[in-house]
């Protein structure tokens, strides 16, 4: 971090009298940092960083109970069509 | 209150080393990450997550609070404050976003980890977990931005301490006045 701030009586921080404004550098990081939040909240908005969003905290967590959802409706939906054959043990491919 | 010139050399060793040590962390965890963005390799894509969720418990969370709180000390054992100058301030606000938003990525690492661990789980399933490099990418830059910060330490006093500079004069004027 650091080791002791410049003497006020260096010069180098703002004298008594006027109120220090704030810096161009702090303008800068405020402007950055309104423009990030802005994005991440059009993110949340639109479900691109959401839950479940393609770049959202929760798009890992449905990655392999999608792959299982994905399977059992196969198999609801092909039991449902009747393309069993018999003597199968699982679905006929229909994909 | 202000540390005594040894102790605060001693907090300033322990702070740079734990906050570097952070980043250099984080640049282990990118390693791995980089390799779940990457590789087809089932048994490396297995090892990486079990990995990235052992950095990010045992290196990453305790790294990521110790730097928190020997900041909070040496910002308040030193003449700097916490909130007199903006350097100072928004290390401070980076730092605990950063935290933050590391404990929460934490769970789904932690998920990953679990679902690379289960020998149930197929290598397609592997592939499609993803990774988590927008985080880890992210994270390096709001690091590397406070350590600039931190050595740079460019000028510009809050309001607080402006008015906390001119109380002290003021006090200091008062003692010296005859």
């Amino acid at each position: 971090m650091n080791d002791h701030p410049p003497s006020p009586e260096a010069g180098v921080e703002p004298d008594r009298g006027a109120k220090p404004g704030m810096p161009r550098w702090v303008k800068v990081f405020v402007i950055i940092a309104v423009v990030l939040i802005v994005v991440v909240v059009i993110g949340l908005v639109t479900g691109q960083l959401g839950p479940g969003g393609p770049h959202g905290p929760g798009r890992h967590l449905g990655a392999r109970s999608n792959a299982t959802s994905a399977r059992v409706a196969l198999e609801v939906a092909c039991h449902q069509q009747g393309h069993y054959e018999a003597g199968m043990r699982g679905p006929v491919t229909v994909i | 209150m202000t540390m005594a010139p040894g102790l605060r050399r001693f907090a300033l060793a322990v702070h740079l080393t734990l906050s570097i040590g952070w980043i250099g962390a984080v640049a282990a965890y990118m390693a791995l990450d980089v390799a779940t963005a990457t590789s087809h390799d089932t048994q490396l894509l297995r090892s990486a997550y079990l990995g990235m969720d052992l950095i990010a418990r045992t290196v990453l969370v305790p790294l990521a609070f110790a730097s928190l709180i020997t900041g909070l000390v040496m910002s308040l054992g030193t003449k700097w404050g916490l909130f007199r100058h903006y350097w100072v301030l928004i290390s401070l606000v980076m730092t605990i976003v950063a935290t933050a938003v590391l404990l929460v990525e934490r769970r789904t690492i932690s998920h990953l980890a679990g679902v690379a661990a289960d020998p149930t789980t197929s290598a397609d399933e592997l592939r499609a977990l993803g990774s988590t490099l927008v985080h880890s990418v992210g994270g390096t830059v709001v690091l590397v931005v406070i350590l600039v910060l931190n050595l740079y330490k460019p000028q510009g006093m809050t309001r607080y301490g402006w008015r906390k500079q001119q109380e002290e004069r003021t006090q200091r004027g008062g003692r010296t006045a005859p």
